[in-house]
């Protein structure tokens, strides 16, 4: 189900017109094409599927076998690429705001982002106002 | 396509609800409140956005969004204003990326880390759900 939906956002961004419009180099990595669209979905299903299911197996083993350690793990992971962000100046998120809440979300959306980066491989957060290079 | 995933996000929901049925029953308390943690914390940035999204629309509007998303609902809808082509200039998202935020926030807060925990839990309970 995660791999899915994964695959569905991004399915339904890279053949959406206007994005194909807009950034013409950066999306159509979907060819045109009934059957060339259905393989494409089938194989990105596929990779989320399949690279969720064993990051997931990967920290529940952790998990079991020491439960502040996978969290400590996981912290260590979000934190060394939030400090990435940091240091490349590319932490705030697109959204304007200012003060705190401008830092409460860049940092929600920063760790949500590299979630779904981690678990699920989506095409969709390649992009550089979300995952960016850490993809 | 949508449709399809739409519906299996809906079915997703159920099975959900019964893995906290699940956990409940076998005494997994600790488990089950976290799947449920995980859930609520669905909703709220599922709520937030909505309050983001619709601001400049007034409080009516908003809390009849919020209704939608507290009533699961919020797939359907999206779904149904992206394949209408909505158009909304007041809103601050067109209504592809409402979805796609919509569904990036239901996958990091609740179905990948739902994921994880199903496969702490079995791992310390392999008999968990079976007949034996």
């Amino acid at each position: 189900m995660t791999g899915l939906t994964s695959a569905m956002i991004a399915y339904d961004v890279d053949t959406s017109e206007k994005q194909r419009q807009k950034q013409p180099k950066f999306y159509g990595f979907i060819k045109d094409g009934r059957h060339q669209r259905g393989r494409t979905f089938f194989l990105m299903t596929m990779i989320s599927t399949l690279h969720n299911l064993s990051r997931s197996l990967g920290y529940a083993i952790l998990a079991v076998v020491d439960l502040n350690l996978a969290l400590r793990f996981f912290v260590g992971e979000v934190g060394a690429n939030h400090l990435y962000k940091l240091l490349r100046r590319d932490f705030y998120y697109w959204v304007r705001l200012e003060g705190v809440l401008s830092v409460i979300i860049s940092l929600v959306e920063r760790t949500l982002v590299k979630v779904i980066t981690d678990f699920t491989v989506s095409g969709r957060v390649r992009v550089l106002s979300a995952g960016g290079g850490n993809h | 396509m949508k449709e399809v995933v739409i519906t299996l996000t809906t079915v997703d929901t159920v099975t959900d609800v019964y893995m906290i049925y699940l956990y409940k029953v076998n005494g997994l308390h600790g488990n089950a409140n976290t799947m449920i943690a995980m859930i609520a914390s669905n909703t709220v940035f599922q709520l937030i956005l909505v309050l983001v999204t619709y601001k400049k629309k007034g409080w009516r509007t908003v809390l009849k969004e919020w209704l939608v998303t507290l009533l699961f609902m919020r797939p359907f809808v999206d779904a149904w204003r992206v394949h209408k082509k909505h158009d909304d200039s007041e809103t601050m998202t067109d209504p592809l990326a409402a979805m796609i935020m919509n569904k990036g926030i239901e996958l990091a807060t609740e179905s990948i880390p739902g994921c994880v925990l199903q496969c702490y839990v079995l791992l310390l309970n392999p008999s968990l759900g079976s007949s034996r």
